[in-house]
């Protein structure tokens, strides 16, 4: 009998339903030797995307340099005003679409190795986890933010509680994932046994292959004994309440969001991570915002097609974005690393988008907004693109880098830095 | 030894170029002489050692002496070539190729130029002897390592084996490439992320089929207001704390609503108190609920036709009622209620009927949308809008019979805007459903779910062996079974004793076989047995030659039937070999074959990443290209070389066939023919045409044309050197270091000709563009995707509209051999008159996709006989296929 099950059963079994700890306290393979990380005045990175970008009229003052005023959309943020800086002008120069949203890290090509992902190389060294990957909920558009040098997505969570478990709690079934990791390594003892008699058959040149067999299984039970060492390792004791239910469903992507910079606050604290990244998914989901019900999707909204009234709504959703970064500035100021030096002067927070238009599916002229780091903020950069000497995204980028300690004068299109304004 | 005295002395007394042959024997004094001396007193006596360097002879020295190394010795160097050097180490596979290139050059008389003193009939022989019978020596056929499975293998190695349809997550590791091809064994790498990816995999099938006892849930109560309800693209709304629901549209996201805060943590029977009850309900039809099951995670993307149904209530009253219900949910499974026979939905049939209903019952409302062109805004603003109008004074009558169709026609073009703002009236004034609270309450008890029934189906077959019997026979019974079919060639009893000891060890302490086959499970899905194949040098044996067979045709591991005969050995037979390769090219496997040999020969892989410029279509626009488009180019060569195979036709026809397959869009705008109408303009028509036309056969072809230009614009030396590659066999080296890479422009004022003149009148360069130039030109005539041209886009000013009216285009030019080329014609011409090298390298391209390695010098023999036996014989594509598939070159490691 074979059964007709729907395509849903195999999509959901691909998610790997293992009890395997979903972060693994591993730092990337390439940065095992300690290295300089710490050099850098920033210390910590986090990057923020929204999927449908922002509405760049209501959030892009008319005034350049530290005089601007608050637009709708930076009223929120303007208590940190000395703390942040606003760049427009910037983006990859690279095609528009939805699916070119992904490169908002990558540079002009989707795919390459991301910003995160070159910092946590070095950040991530020495912490427990090298970088975590969010999503503030499920997006039907399957964006994609974060690659690996391999150019793998690597895949993004998107519960609260999933990010609290990994973080400070332990997995589902300590016992179960316990055992699979355990038994997992005996079946590696006798696989090397099989590769060793296969390798008395084969000639010269097979064995130098099949040396990788053994490399790739010693490699795997290095992170296999990490993994077991993981689930032992004490939990740093955070005092905080989940909500009792996760925050999946399309309308509650606020509330995850706000939950999701709670725990990325938490993680930096304890120093379980030093490396964060955060998808916002836009869907057709009606917000519900102090108590007032939308006209419409946001998805809905941002196609506002220059109506006022559609935009009006749309400013709501996105202020709230604005809001919630704001808060989570706040708890960056307020909480302190081991020396008791606020968080935010050695964290980097990127918000931005891969697409600047999202009413037009532009991806020019994105919405950039970076604070803290130690760098000099407190204006609007106003970046002339038509000017042939003009700064690409990837320039910023550069700089970012630099502050973290990473001597890196390349990021994908961009060979230049925007130092001449930050530093 | 008198030979070899006079050899010195010959080497002594320089012929010609006097001083630069001083020069040379100054430099390299040291090894040189030594390696005069030991050639000259050792060679005679010491038996040549393999691998060991193997001296020139004398006198093929002497030749190349007088006729190669004037340009080619180590300090003029002229097209970065020495051939200088007394002994050649032919394990070097940069010497083999280096001799391989200058015995190609003899042979063609290429080589030395015609300007230079030529060597005799005599002596061209005796090198072009000398070189043949050195590199069939050092190259024998062969020489794949044993080769880790792909990405694709893998899958569908698995899937084989379980009989299901797994999908390997985004984040498993892709293949990198080589020689265009992502199955070479060199390029297939085990790296530990990998390696982790397979245990993973491995573990999770074994969890699914040798699950672990699951431990009880307590049950627990949810309560449920209607505020605790989700709703996305406005499906409902709360009013007066309840929700309301309005729509019967197919999406979820449009329709349903459900709970946020729960979701099933376990597979198992739960109990729904639903409090409902019907707003405003029509007299025609009460209002039914119905309750569905739907992923919390997943739901906002669900169809209705995707969920599963759990029940349905008439909801018979507007005062609320309780409706109880027990169900089935699947861990992380919540309901989903909606208003099922609702008849306003986003549905093309059933929209314009429900607005029209509207319209005859509420004229006013029509007098609105009339006043409103048909269109507001989308969601309550738009509603607000509505009602704003039909409270005007100044609305127009409403319109009646045709104007009143016309109307409908006109709001219900944008089906969903429309929907989301009749739905905010329905909000209003019903009918709908309403949602008060509910409760939901379990597991009371544990149960299997579809997912479950599912993998217990899959296990139970997988170990049908077992009968249910536990004991150490029946374990070793099945793993006879298993195993062989794991590892894809019998397994011998030491290796069983091993895996059932496994069994037992595993089994026994936690108690269960299924724990024990679970651990055998996932160790032989990591075995090196399982993820390499190719294990023996030399000849493949039966069951590497099946799969080698299998792979190379399907993707996938031998089925039973090929491993029967690969058993009995009867696969090892000429006419069987033969046999089952038809059988396979003839089930629909073929088309993996066909899929990914031709994505990756043609490069038709990129066609998926590539939008061509908006500017290549000016306004008015006649033609678009959208993904109908982008499938036709993709499809267009598979279809054809699937016609090619099936119907065994000539190779020339690979080049000049008279016929293809295209969709109308493509055929009428790309290829100018006249298609046939009306057949779906969608779906792919075989059209004959005239022989010897522009069209017809690979060159041409609108994915190929496309694929090897970027979109904007077209370069002459990327085709050029893809045609190189791809069709002729005879793949440029890479250009010197020291000169960029000429780009033309071929908007700026220089015709790309003038531009890549400079290729011509520099020497190092002009060894390889005289061959790629003047094909590249030939193909200027076909623009960035296909089309004909004959003149170049102009770009006058910033112009959006980019219509072909600037430099014509120049194809004409000669090959080295001195064929003249005018267009596209004259070189299918040049190729169909002597079909040999297309041939042989399409053979070329296929035996390294079939052996996982590169082709050498004896390989290349073989085919080069194996093609003219073909045409000798007036023989076909098919017979070519299988002529290679029965070759040295495809049975050996």
């Amino acid at each position: 009998m074979k059964l007709n099950l729907s395509r849903r059963h195999f999509l959901r079994s691909i998610g790997m339903t293992l009890a395997l700890p979903a972060l693994e306290s591993v730092p990337l393979a390439s940065a095992v030797q300690k290295t300089l990380g710490t050099t850098g005045k920033a210390k910590r990175l986090v990057c923020v995307g929204a999927n449908l970008g922002l509405h760049t009229p209501s959030f892009f003052p008319g005034e350049t340099g530290s005089n601007f005023g608050a637009t709708p959309l930076l009223k929120p943020l303007m208590r940190h005003r000395e703390e942040f800086t606003l760049f427009s002008g910037l983006d990859h120069r690279s095609g528009n679409g939805h699916k070119n949203w992904d490169n908002f890290l990558c540079g002009k090509n989707v795919g390459d190795v991301t910003l995160d992902q070159i910092a946590a190389e070095q950040l991530g060294a020495n912490s427990r986890i090298a970088s975590i990957q969010l999503s503030a909920g499920r997006g039907s558009f399957r964006q994609k933010m974060v690659y690996n040098r391999q150019g793998v997505p690597l895949p993004m969570i998107e519960r609260p509680s999933v990010v609290y478990q990994s973080l400070f709690g332990l997995p589902d079934d300590v016992e179960r994932t316990e055992y699979l990791i355990k038994s997992g390594k005996s079946s590696l003892d006798k696989l090397t046994g099989e590769a060793r008699h296969l390798q008395n058959t084969v000639s010269a040149k097979d064995r130098t292959k099949l040396d990788e067999y053994f490399q790739s299984v010693r490699d795997l039970e290095n992170r296999m004994e990490r993994q077991l060492k993981g689930l032992n390792e004490p939990r740093p004791q955070v005092d905080y309440q989940l909500p009792k239910f996760d925050p999946i469903a399309p309308t509650l992507m606020l509330e995850n969001q706000a939950l999701m910079y709670d725990l990325m606050a938490l993680a930096l604290e304890t120093d379980l991570t030093r490396v964060i990244t955060m998808f916002l998914p836009g869907l057709g989901e009606v917000f519900t915002i102090n108590g007032e019900v939308l006209s419409a999707g946001y998805h809905a909204l941002s196609h506002h097609g220059n109506n006022p009234r559609l935009i009006a709504d749309l400013i709501k959703v996105e202020s709230e974005h604005m809001r919630l970064l704001s808060l989570f500035l706040d708890q960056l100021k307020a909480k302190t690393d081991a020396n008791g030096v606020p968080l935010l002067d050695s964290t980097l927070v990127l918000w931005g988008a891969g697409m600047g238009d999202s009413s037009r599916h532009s991806n020019a002229n994105l919405p950039v907004f970076l604070a803290g780091g130690s760098l000099k903020h407190g204006s609007h950069i106003a970046i002339d693109r038509d000017d042939s000497e003009a700064p690409l995204l990837g320039d910023l980028y550069i700089t970012m880098l630099q502050q973290m300690g990473i001597d890196q004068n390349q990021f994908s299109n961009a060979n230049r830095s925007m130092n001449q304004y930050l530093v | 030894m008198i030979r070899a005295i006079e050899l010195v002395v010959g080497l002594l007394i320089p012929k010609r170029s006097e001083n630069r042959r001083k020069k040379r024997l100054i430099r390299d004094n040291q090894p040189y002489q030594i390696s005069i001396i030991y050639w000259a007193i050792f060679t005679p006596l010491v038996p040549v050692i393999a691998h060991a360097n193997e001296p020139i002879p004398q006198t093929e020295f002497a030749l190349l002496e007088s006729y190669c190394l004037d340009c080619h010795d180590d300090i003029e160097r002229r097209g970065e070539l020495s051939l200088e050097e007394l002994a050649i180490d032919w394990q070097q596979k940069e010497r083999l190729d280096i001799w391989e290139r200058a015995l190609r050059m003899l042979k063609s008389g290429e080589m030395p130029p015609k300007k230079k003193r030529q060597p005799s009939t005599k002596e061209r022989a005796r090198l072009i002897s000398w070189l043949d019978a050195s590199l069939s020596k050092h190259s024998p056929i062969g020489g794949t390592v044993i080769r880790r499975l792909n990405r694709r293998e893998y899958v569908n190695s698995i899937n084989s084996l379980l009989d299901i349809e797994y999908i390997l997550p985004d984040s498993f590791p892709t293949d990198s490439e080589s020689h265009g091809f992502d199955n070479q064994s060199e390029a297939l790498p085990l790296s530990g992320a990998l390696m982790q990816s397979y245990s993973e995999v491995a573990t999770d099938l074994a969890e699914k089929l040798f699950p672990p006892l699951r431990k009880p849930i307590e049950p627990s109560e949810s309560y449920l207001t209607a505020a605790d309800f989700t709703y996305a693209y406005s499906s409902g709304l709360l009013v007066d704390d309840v929700m309301r629901l309005v729509s019967s549209s197919e999406a979820i996201s449009a329709s349903a609503s459900w709970p946020i805060k729960f979701e099933a943590s376990t597979t198992g029977i739960y109990r729904f108190n639903l409090e409902l009850s019907a707003f405003n309900p029509t007299e025609e039809a009460s209002i039914i609920c119905s309750v569905h099951a739907v992923d919390a995670v997943e739901a906002p993307g669900q169809r209705i036709d995707s969920i599963r149904l759990l029940d349905e209530f008439e909801i018979s009253g507007s005062s609320s009622r309780e409706y109880s219900m027990e169900a089935l949910l699947e861990k992380g499974e919540t309901i989903a209620l909606r208003y099922g026979n609702s008849s306003l939905a986003e549905d093309r049939q059933k929209l314009p009927a429900h607005v029209k209903k509207l319209f005859i019952e509420e004229p006013l409302l029509a007098a609105a949308y009339k006043q409103a062109d048909g269109v507001v805004e989308r969601g309550r603003i738009g509603w607000e809008r509505l009602k704003a109008l039909m409270k005007s004074d100044l609305l127009p009558e409403p319109p009646e019979e045709e104007s009143l169709d016309e109307l409908v026609k006109l709001v219900t073009k944008n089906l969903r805007l429309s929907t989301e703002v009749l739905q905010y009236k329905h909000f209003e004034e019903g009918p709908a459903l309403d949602v008060h609270k509910a409760i939901a309450f379990g597991p009371i008890e544990l149960a299997e779910g579809a997912d479950d029934l599912y993998w217990k189906d899959r296990s139970s077959q997988l170990t049908a062996s077992l009968k249910g019997r536990t004991n150490q026979a029946a374990v070793e019974e099945f793993l006879q079974e298993f195993l062989p079919r794991v590892f894809r060639r019998p397994v011998k009893k030491s290796v069983i004793d091993e895996y059932a000891a496994l069994v037992e060890a595993e089994g026994g302490s936690l108690g269960r076989i299924e724990d024990g086959l679970h651990f055998a499970f996932r160790t032989a899905l990591t075995s090196p047995y399982f993820l390499y194949r190719d294990f023996e040098s030399g000849p493949l044996d039966a069951f590497d030659l099946a799969s080698r067979l299998s792979y190379f045709l399907a993707s996938r591991p031998p089925d039973d039937e090929l491993f029967e005969l690969a058993r009995s050995g009867a696969l090892l037979d000429s006419l069987e070999l033969r046999d089952q390769a038809i059988r396979l090219l003839s089930k629909n496997e073929l088309n993996t074959f066909i899929e990914s040999f031709l994505d990756q020969w043609l490069d038709l892989a990129v066609l998926d990443q590539l939008t061509p410029d908006k500017t290549l279509f000016p306004e008015p626009r006649k033609f678009k290209y959208g993904d109908e488009e982008k499938k036709s180019l993709i499809t267009e060569p598979k279809l054809f070389f699937k016609e090619m195979l099936a119907m065994n036709r000539p190779l020339v026809d690979f080049i000049d066939p008279g016929f293809t397959y295209t969709n109308e869009s493509i055929g009428t705008y790309v290829y100018e023919l006249p298609m046939r109408k009306n057949r779906g303009w969608k779906d792919l028509q075989r059209v004959e045409f005239e022989k010897g036309g522009r069209y017809g056969g690979i060159l041409g072809m609108a994915g190929v044309m496309t694929a090897t230009a970027n979109g904007v614009d077209t370069q002459p030396v990327a085709r050029g050197v893809w045609m190189l590659e791809n069709i002729l066999g005879d793949p440029p080296r890479d250009p010197p270091d020291a000169v960029p890479a000429l780009t033309p422009d071929t908007s700026k004022a220089e015709t790309p000709r003038e531009m890549l003149a400079a290729h011509m009148s520099d020497d190092s360069c002009a060894g390889c563009h005289k061959k790629i130039d003047p094909i590249g030109f030939v193909f200027e005539s076909f623009d960035p995707i296909g089309r004909w041209r004959t003149q170049y886009p102009s770009l006058s000013g910033k112009s959006k509209d980019r219509s072909n009216d600037g430099f014509p285009v120049e194809t004409e030019g000669v090959l080295p051999d001195g064929s003249i080329l005018r267009d596209i014609r004259d070189l299918k011409a040049y190729l169909v008159n002597d079909i040999r090298p297309f041939a042989e390298c399409l053979s070329e391209k296929l035996l390294t996709y079939a052996t996982g390695r590169s082709m050498n010098f004896s390989d290349r023999k073989l085919i080069g006989k194996i093609v003219d036996a073909n045409i000798d014989n007036e023989e076909g594509f098919k017979e070519l296929l299988l002529d290679l598939i029965d070759s040295e070159s495809f049975r050996t490691r």
